[in-house]
């Protein structure tokens, strides 16, 4: 049985872990690009204050 | 499509849990194999995928990249995402007939065509993932790959029939093989479609969330671009100044080499920045719009900068 139960394990674990490493990956651009736009807006901001045309 | 997916993922594990529970614990043993035929409600099925799903998928969006009609991003993340998916389900139907192997044959592996077939599959895909990490232009990355992907399923229909072709330990065809007339009876049959099912709604919702994340790394390598490229336009540009290209405009001159020449001639030969080129634009194709035609406009732009 126990190579069955590793054949299980092994199958359903590597499934598992990469569908947890999906959702990390994801989370962590998703977060990546909300701080992206925030420094764009203070881009844009600066440049409105001083009088530089931003894009 | 949100609560599609989740649907799907939900389906999955259900399935997949389902698929457990039956084969480890209802299912009687089989009267040849004994135990180990329980190892088989996942093997075939993940072998399943791997091979003609994943495989084809894979082969089919290369396909319609490569066709200039039908070529678009969208093929190239999904040629993409599938190919990866491949690759983990390849490994893990070796990985799983291993386990199944050595109690049955006595070997951990054997140098057998369908064995072997399927290990220089994976091989196959894993090159086409290194490929993919080789910085280049996106187009002629896609390119690469969709050929790489095609090289590789040219390998799908050896491994198929490499149990016609040669003698192999690993049994052909058997459930749809007219010849043998296999009845799988019961919770047996039940569990083994099952397992099926599950796989392929695994697959699915993998597949699904695999391609969102490509299509969020390529949103986000544009964005860097874009606000290197805003930033390096505001240093030099007044406020009321003509209004430079907006950044989508921008981003298409900046990701496209052809389309920055005539910019380039515009503004004159051998235009001589007057200030150090931004790496993120220069890296990006090339001397774009905005900055080669302001470097062309001569002298008077370095006093704009000091403004």
């Amino acid at each position: 049985m126990r190579y069955i139960d590793a054949g299980y394990a092994v199958a359903l674990g590597s499934l598992a872990l990469y569908a947890a490493a999906l959702g990390w990956r994801l989370r962590r651009l998703r977060r990546a690009g909300g701080e992206r736009r925030t420094a764009r807006a203070e881009v844009d901001r600066e440049h409105t204050e001083t009088g530089v045309a931003g894009r | 499509m949100r609560r599609w997916l989740a649907v799907v993922g939900l389906a999955g594990l259900a399935a997949t849990a389902a698929t457990v529970w039956l084969g480890l614990w209802v299912t009687p043993p089989d009267a040849t194999l004994g135990d180990t035929v329980r190892l088989l409600y996942l093997h075939p099925a993940i072998a399943f995928v791997a091979l003609y799903v994943a495989g084809g998928l894979a082969a089919g969006s290369s396909i319609l990249y490569l066709w200039p009609r039908t070529r678009s991003p969208f093929w190239d993340r999904l040629a993409a995402s599938s190919v990866e998916l491949a690759a983990l389900f390849c490994a893990l139907t070796l990985v799983t007939g291993s386990l199944w192997g050595r109690p049955t044959w006595g070997v951990w592996w054997t140098w057998d065509a369908r064995l072997t077939s399927t290990a220089l599959l994976l091989v196959l895909l894993v090159g086409y993932l290194a490929l993919r990490r080789v910085p280049a232009d996106p187009e002629v990355r896609a390119r690469r790959c969709a050929v790489a992907a095609l090289v590789a399923a040219v390998d799908v229909p050896i491994v198929h029939f490499s149990v016609v072709w040669w003698q192999t330990l690993h049994q052909g065809g058997t459930i749809l093989n007219p010849e043998l007339q296999a009845h799988v009876h019961g919770s047996m049959a039940w569990t083994l479609l099952l397992g099926f099912v599950a796989i392929l709604l695994d697959f699915v919702w993998l597949v699904t969330v695999r391609y969102r994340l490509e299509v969020l790394r390529d949103q986000a390598g544009g964005t860097e671009l874009e606000i290197s490229l805003a930033e390096r336009h505001a240093e030099g540009t007044p406020a009321g100044a003509p209004s430079a290209p907006t950044a989508p405009g921008a981003l298409a001159v900046a990701s496209s080499g052809l389309d920055a020449k005539p910019a380039a001639t515009r503004a004159g030969p051998a235009p001589v920045p007057a200030v150090a080129p931004v790496p993120a634009v220069a890296a990006a194709g090339g001397a774009g719009g905005p900055q080669t035609e302001r470097s062309g406009a001569g002298p008077g732009h370095a006093p704009d900068r000091d403004r």
